[in-house]
């Protein structure tokens, strides 16, 4: 019996230690084949905005909750769309300070804008469907109030719907422009070595986690095969995503439709964030696992195991550390002790790692953004402490989205922005 | 119109600015802590006789031999599995597209989702700004269509 824990425990440390860097690998693989094959090249430049073989029109949804501060920037970049047919529907979700005011302003002297006010707040997944409801074409872009679309966006996105017809969504490459702190230096770094990594690399293997809540592309009639984004979920975006991918729809990543972003710099403001991105990851796995046990969804299955086995180590990094601190307290029986904490040859080839996988990526985005590759210094140990925070929100939002009270609509505050001028 | 990169470190506070400087450095020295086994590496390299006792004579290289090889092998694998399945896709699919576009869907279908009236929607669809109101089940309870 004590042998066989022994040897539980000591698979248990080589699943924490190997999961991450495995992972880190297949990222780096994932993704330097994306780029070989779908990025490098001139003709994926930005600024070379494809040539359609025609522009179907485009209504923009812009949900804003409590924007006045941003809204007015986010509309402006709108307008400057290099896109012949599109209209801006800006919905106010029953905001508190001054958006309605200045939307409805706004409306009046752009041309392109219309305004849907809700009565009460309620929530962006509803703000989204009746932005849907009332918008007239076929194609939606959806992006965040506080956000800026780059002018050539919507070309690249709507070029995928136009050559695929089973492709549902479209997701956009954010930008975090919020960069005054470590947090916010270390959130561009991880935009680009962490999420457009794992986005490439997910499309290689055939589906992605989740679309981007702040700027993304749909097909209507994807939207309403599947009923439009459920109201009860607190990230719409991963709900969405799944639903698409359960009902076959392809969803592409496009790295060229940039969008910058505001991002919160304090570290209450990056937990809130985190922890509500974990909570909804979860609530998928809830609501569509059970489908999973079809050969029809086979497709989902990689997606669904990485994020299965994510939490599994999430939860076993906790109760090594619980081990780990317990130890210093009280005496443990000796099968309890854990080996040496000092790193050894392992720790050589993790840090290695991190190095890597961070001068793999900033390589990559540098075609998006040029002297990306200064922020290499603040973010070199990043990929470490991005583990450290999926341990954390992890296992407090498990129990969090599995005991949740069922309440008809998920609501939440943005938490801070970043620091502004 | 702010421009699109906010990098104003001025904007923090001293505590914050303290605060962060330390998290770098504690950071950066924990980096530094995993290269520990090649630090003492380079210190035996300096030391060559101890080095020599260590690496050579007891073979302490061994085990990071034994540990890449092992790592290279999986993470060729994990390659070949991976770009294996990208490559079988593009062959598979590449230029074939079974399906046809979707037409786009139809008001009537939006409208019975939704469970609103169709010539309502049409009207709305006109309208340039308007009002939604939501009974608690979160039903569409009336709409305001403001004047332009």
């Amino acid at each position: 019996m004590a042998d066989l824990f022994a040897q539980f425990l000591s698979v248990l440390y080589q699943f924490l230690f190997y999961y991450p860097f495995f992972m880190a690998y297949l990222w780096m693989i994932g993704a330097l084949f994306y780029f070989r094959h779908w990025e490098a090249g001139p003709e994926h430049r930005v600024e070379n905005t494809p040539v359609l073989p025609e522009s179907p029109p485009v209504s923009i949804i812009v949900p804003c909750y409590n924007e006045g501060a941003n809204v007015e920037e986010t509309i402006q970049f709108l307008v400057n769309q290099k896109y012949p047919a599109f209209e801006i529907i800006a919905v106010n979700d029953g905001s508190s300070d001054e958006t309605g005011r200045i939307l409805d302003a706004l409306a009046e002297r752009t041309p392109r804008l219309r305004v849907v006010h809700l009565a009460k707040n309620q929530g962006k997944a509803m703000a989204l469907s009746m932005g849907a409801l009332i918008s007239k074409n076929e194609f939606l872009i959806c992006i965040d109030g506080d956000a800026l679309l780059d002018e050539h966006a919507t070309s690249w996105i709507m070029s995928h719907f136009l050559q695929g017809p089973r492709v549902g969504a479209v997701t956009g490459n954010p930008r975090v422009r919020t960069r005054s702190t470590l947090l916010g230096k270390i959130q561009v770094g991880e935009f680009s070595a962490i999420v457009g990594m794992i986005k490439r690399a997910q499309r290689i293997y055939g589906r992605v986690f989740t679309v981007s809540g702040v700027v993304s592309g749909f097909r209507k009639s994807a939207l309403q095969q599947i009923g439009y984004w459920s109201l009860d979920t607190v990230t719409e975006d991963i709900d969405i995503s799944w639903k698409l991918q359960m009902n076959h729809w392809d969803i592409r990543f496009e790295p060229n439709a940039l969008c910058w972003i505001l991002m919160p710099e304090t570290i209450i403001g990056l937990w809130r964030q985190r922890l509500r991105w974990a909570q909804g990851g979860m609530e998928a796995l809830i609501r569509y696992g059970n489908d999973m046990f079809s050969w029809r969804k086979r497709r989902m299955w990689g997606v669904c195991l990485e994020y299965f086995i994510s939490i599994l180590w999430a939860y076993s990094m906790a109760l090594v550390a619980v081990i780990w601190v317990a130890r210093w307290i009280f005496p443990l029986p000796e099968i309890l002790q854990i080996p040496s904490l000092i790193p050894g040859w392992h720790g050589v080839v993790l840090g290695t790692t991190c190095l890597v996988q961070f001068a793999v990526s900033l390589v990559i985005d540098s075609r998006y953004e040029k002297g990306i590759g200064k922020v290499y210094y603040w973010m070199v140990w990043y990929p470490m402490a991005y583990w450290l925070l999926s341990v954390f929100t992890t296992v407090v939002a498990v129990p969090k989205a599995v005991f949740k009270k069922h309440e008809r609509r998920g609501r939440w505050e943005s938490p801070d922005r970043g620091l502004r001028p | 119109m702010s421009a699109i990169i906010i990098n104003e470190p001025r904007l923090q506070t001293l505590r914050q600015r303290y605060a962060y400087s330390l998290v770098t450095f504690v950071f950066w020295a924990f980096w530094l802590y995993l290269w520990l086994p090649l630090v003492s590496l380079v210190a035996w390299l300096l030391g060559i006789n101890l080095f020599y006792q260590e690496m050579i004579v007891q073979e302490g290289y061994l085990a990071f031999f034994e540990l890449v090889g092992w790592y290279a092998v999986t993470i060729l694998i994990m390659a070949a599995v991976l770009l294996g399945w990208a490559g079988y896709n593009l062959y598979r699919f590449r230029g074939k597209e079974r399906r046809k576009s979707a037409a786009g869907v139809d008001p009537a279908d939006i409208a019975r989702q939704f469970a609103v009236e169709v010539d309502q929607l049409n009207q709305w669809h006109r309208a340039k700004r308007l009002t939604i109101h939501h009974n608690e089940e979160g039903a569409i309870d009336r709409v305001d269509v403001h004047p332009p």
